[in-house]
């Protein structure tokens, strides 16, 4: 007599539900992960205390210059690199107390397109998503300071 | 007659095994989720005030000629204006609040001032504070004033105040504050 024994899973029917259940949880977890990431952006990006320390860098730049054929030429300049007309800031006190007092890591003057800027190696992973997700101004092309600071926040602001 | 209705043993354990996970995976995430939410409510009632207090002082700085910064009490600081009238910034380490001018906070439950810090200029204390300025060649001064407020569920985060103000007025500000010792 032949026995059919029909209890259990086919092979295939356990595969596909797995497959199935598999796919739900990584798309569910790949969202999440979108969400988290831009909550954590959001909270990064242009701080109001940012903004105004990067205020005052600026106008610490504006007040002494910086080497506009150097920008040209670069497309922009980082702190401390023969950056400034007259003496190389690194050596400057206030330029320094600025850097320390405002917890800053990386100031960076950049012309408008900031498209030398972007193919640059010396940039932070995080650094180089913030300086991706600003907007080009096309418009009225002002020079551009992006302060990146050591709490892993960031700021930005046009030059006059 | 042999009935056959209902489930085998094995396919009730394999049903019940992979609903098991596929429960706790789905706890875990509405927990994680939760927190999330807990946090982010948190952080941004934090920086909502911390972004408050920082640009209703900036926009006065930058609107009325900041004259003189000095101390004005235990826990006190004065700015004032020579085209507005001085405003005072206050903070009070008992009572976990701090104010500018007619605005005051109280900070959320478990946020503290940093009590470690300890300024005095032989009449009054600031406790919380770290001041350091100085001056460039122009004699223009420099300030740094700080009152780190942390959260427990952010040690690592300071949502206090952070003023850094280089003065490059015609007219310098005159600053009439302690100095921390560390401030090199």
């Amino acid at each position: 007599m032949k026995k059919n024994n029909e209890k259990g899973f086919m092979l295939v029917e356990a595969f596909i539900v797995s497959t199935i259940v598999l796919g739900v949880l990584v798309f569910m977890f790949v969202q999440i992960r979108t969400v988290v990431n831009g909550f954590d952006k959001s909270f990064s990006y242009n701080t109001v205390p940012g903004i105004y320390i990067a205020n005052e860098l600026s106008k610490f730049i504006e007040q002494n210059g910086y080497d506009s054929t150097l920008l040209e030429s670069n497309g922009y300049i980082m702190n401390g690199y023969d950056a400034y007309k007259n003496e190389d800031v690194s050596t400057n006190e206030i330029w320094n107390e600025i850097l320390t007092h405002g917890n800053v890591k990386n100031v960076i003057v950049t012309d408008y397109s900031m498209s030398k800027l972007k193919s640059s190696d010396a940039l932070s992973t995080g650094l180089e998503d913030y300086i991706y997700s600003l907007q080009v101004d096309t418009k009225y092309k002002d020079n551009r300071i992006i302060v990146e600071f050591n709490d892993k926040t960031y700021a930005s602001l046009k030059l006059n | 007659m042999k009935n056959n209705r209902g489930f085998s043993i094995l396919e009730l354990i394999v049903s019940f095994s992979l609903t098991m996970i596929i429960v706790v995976v789905l706890f875990e995430i509405i927990i994680y989720m939760k927190e999330l939410y807990e946090k982010s409510v948190t952080q941004t009632e934090l920086l909502n005030k911390q972004n408050l207090i920082t640009d209703y002082i900036y926009s006065d700085i930058y609107t009325y000629e900041l004259d003189t910064i000095s101390v004005c009490g235990d826990n006190c600081i004065v700015f004032d204006y020579s085209m507005g009238t001085p405003k005072y910034l206050k903070w009070d380490t008992s009572l976990n609040t701090i104010g500018y001018g007619d605005y005051t906070i109280s900070l959320l439950k478990n946020t503290y001032f940093d009590q470690t810090l300890l300024l005095s200029d032989g009449t009054h204390t600031l406790s919380g504070a770290k001041i350091c300025y100085t001056y460039d060649d122009g004699n223009n001064p420099y300030v740094s004033i700080k009152i780190p407020i942390t959260n427990a569920l952010f040690p690592e985060d300071d949502f206090g105040i952070n003023l850094l103000y280089y003065d490059t007025n015609e007219y310098a500000t005159a600053v009439f504050l302690p100095a921390s010792n560390d401030c090199s």
